[in-house]
């Protein structure tokens, strides 16, 4: 079994690129929501890919392979990065969460209590057995609202790997999120434009599911709603 | 089923490739820093891609072919220009030119503040944190594209972040403690 010893560098690396095992993964996850020092080290490494991609992303000598939406893009995607790793601190408990059923409500529902009003979910990576997961969640916070007459919007916002949640060729589950539209009206989903241009570009079926609302870029989408008081959670 | 087959035309199939110049660039350009050297080499990937399709046996493999085709390209101008010397030691070299960081810094912008910390790393590592960064590519895949073991992949992974974490974390975290658009809520 896995101890507690201090992780290496290559380690911690290797469990933000998603290399690890899904058992060795588990412990890695489960450590570091236990631990302030293991997490703040994921969560700069996780901001410092950010920054990465926000510094090549329009590279000079090309035409832009998706159009500007305003001027100082990179300002903003930098801001992004660290916004979404600060969602990432926050968001940890409840990523854990997500795999351990038992402590769901606890860690989620506090957090839906605190700030009742509006909770941005952020999926970029996921197999059916997270999205199924990530959907439960979803329901249970909009039920648990509803049953105590608060309000709550709820915003699925799904990019690179977790768009195949919203693809109508990809997902395992149209027919829950299909029935979740219509259940709630304070749900949405989002798919992020840039993801699906470069599915397109590698030949893949990008048909989105009815009903889901297309973002121009998620983390975009995301600012967006963090700089109007939304609260973001890391699925 | 060779690769030609699973393209019904020769059209089809520069089609397939074309689609790929942009990701093709971003590398190559991240890899070097001067627009028309990364232009030269997307155009000889490409071409040399289409000599070679037929060595291609699995789609699956498509990528991480293309973008081995563009290593090797990089790595061939490197060897132009120092025909002499090991290409491992060429590796762990600064390239020269480009996007020079003095002149980045100067700017201020936070994108050339990202590539300024990036021209400082070493050729070896700006191969492997842009291939997992920007290509989001495995690090078996990373080690087949550049020809280097799975160890070596990691390890420069390691120094090029830390080095990055250095250098540009630090710039940042006064901003990155800023709250006001953010709540813990407990």
């Amino acid at each position: 079994m896995m101890g507690k010893h201090t992780p290496s560098d290559e380690q911690i690396n290797a469990f933000v690129d998603d290399e690890l095992a899904p058992l060795e993964r588990a412990h890695w996850l489960e450590r570091i929501s236990d631990e302030v020092e293991l997490r703040q080290q994921a969560c700069e490494l996780r901001m410092l890919k950010d920054m990465v991609r926000a510094g090549y992303r329009e590279p000079p000598g090309r035409r832009p392979s998706h159009p500007l939406r305003q001027g100082r893009w990179g300002q903003r995607a930098v801001a992004a990065s660290l916004l979404l790793a600060l969602g990432l601190g926050l968001g940890w408990v409840t990523r854990g969460a997500l795999d351990t059923p038992g402590a769901l409500q606890f860690a989620t529902l506090q957090r839906v209590a605190a700030d009742p009003a509006r909770l941005v979910l952020h999926v970029d990576t996921g197999t059916p057995e997270r999205f199924a997961s990530l959907l439960d969640q979803t329901q249970a916070w909009l039920e648990e609202a509803r049953r105590h007459g608060r309000p709550l919007q709820v915003a699925v916002i799904a990019n690179s790997g977790g768009i195949d949640l919203l693809r109508a060729s990809t997902t395992p589950q149209a027919e829950r999120i299909r029935a979740l539209q219509a259940a709630y009206p304070n749900l949405s989903f989002i798919g992020c434009r840039q993801t699906l241009g470069r599915l397109k570009d590698n030949g893949q079926d990008t048909r989105l599911l009815p009903g889901v609302q297309l973002a121009p870029a998620a983390v975009d989408a995301i600012v967006e709603r963090l700089q109007n008081g939304w609260t973001y959670i890391k699925a | 089923m060779s690769f030609l087959a699973l393209f019904t035309t020769p059209r089809e199939l520069r089609e397939r490739l074309r689609q790929q110049r942009t990701r093709l660039y971003r590398i190559a350009y991240s890899w070097c820093h001067d627009e028309a050297l990364a232009e030269d080499l997307v155009q000889d990937t490409l071409t040399r891609a289409l000599e070679r399709a037929g060595q291609l046996r699995d789609i699956e493999r498509f990528d991480p072919w293309l973008f081995a085709i563009l290593a090797n390209r990089w790595r061939d101008h490197l060897r132009s220009l120092r025909p002499h010397e090991d290409i491992d030691t060429l590796e762990e070299l600064l390239p020269d030119g480009g996007d020079s960081p003095e002149r980045a810094d100067e700017r201020g912008e936070i994108v050339d503040q990202v590539r300024a910390a990036f021209a400082r790393l070493s050729i070896g590592q700006r191969q492997v944190l842009t291939l997992v960064d920007l290509e989001e590519f495995s690090y078996a895949e990373v080690s087949h594209i550049l020809e280097i073991p799975i160890g070596t992949v990691m390890s420069r992974l390691c120094r090029a972040r830390r080095q990055l974490r250095t250098e540009l974390i630090s710039l940042h975290e006064p901003r990155a403690m800023g709250r006001e658009t953010l709540r813990r809520v407990k």
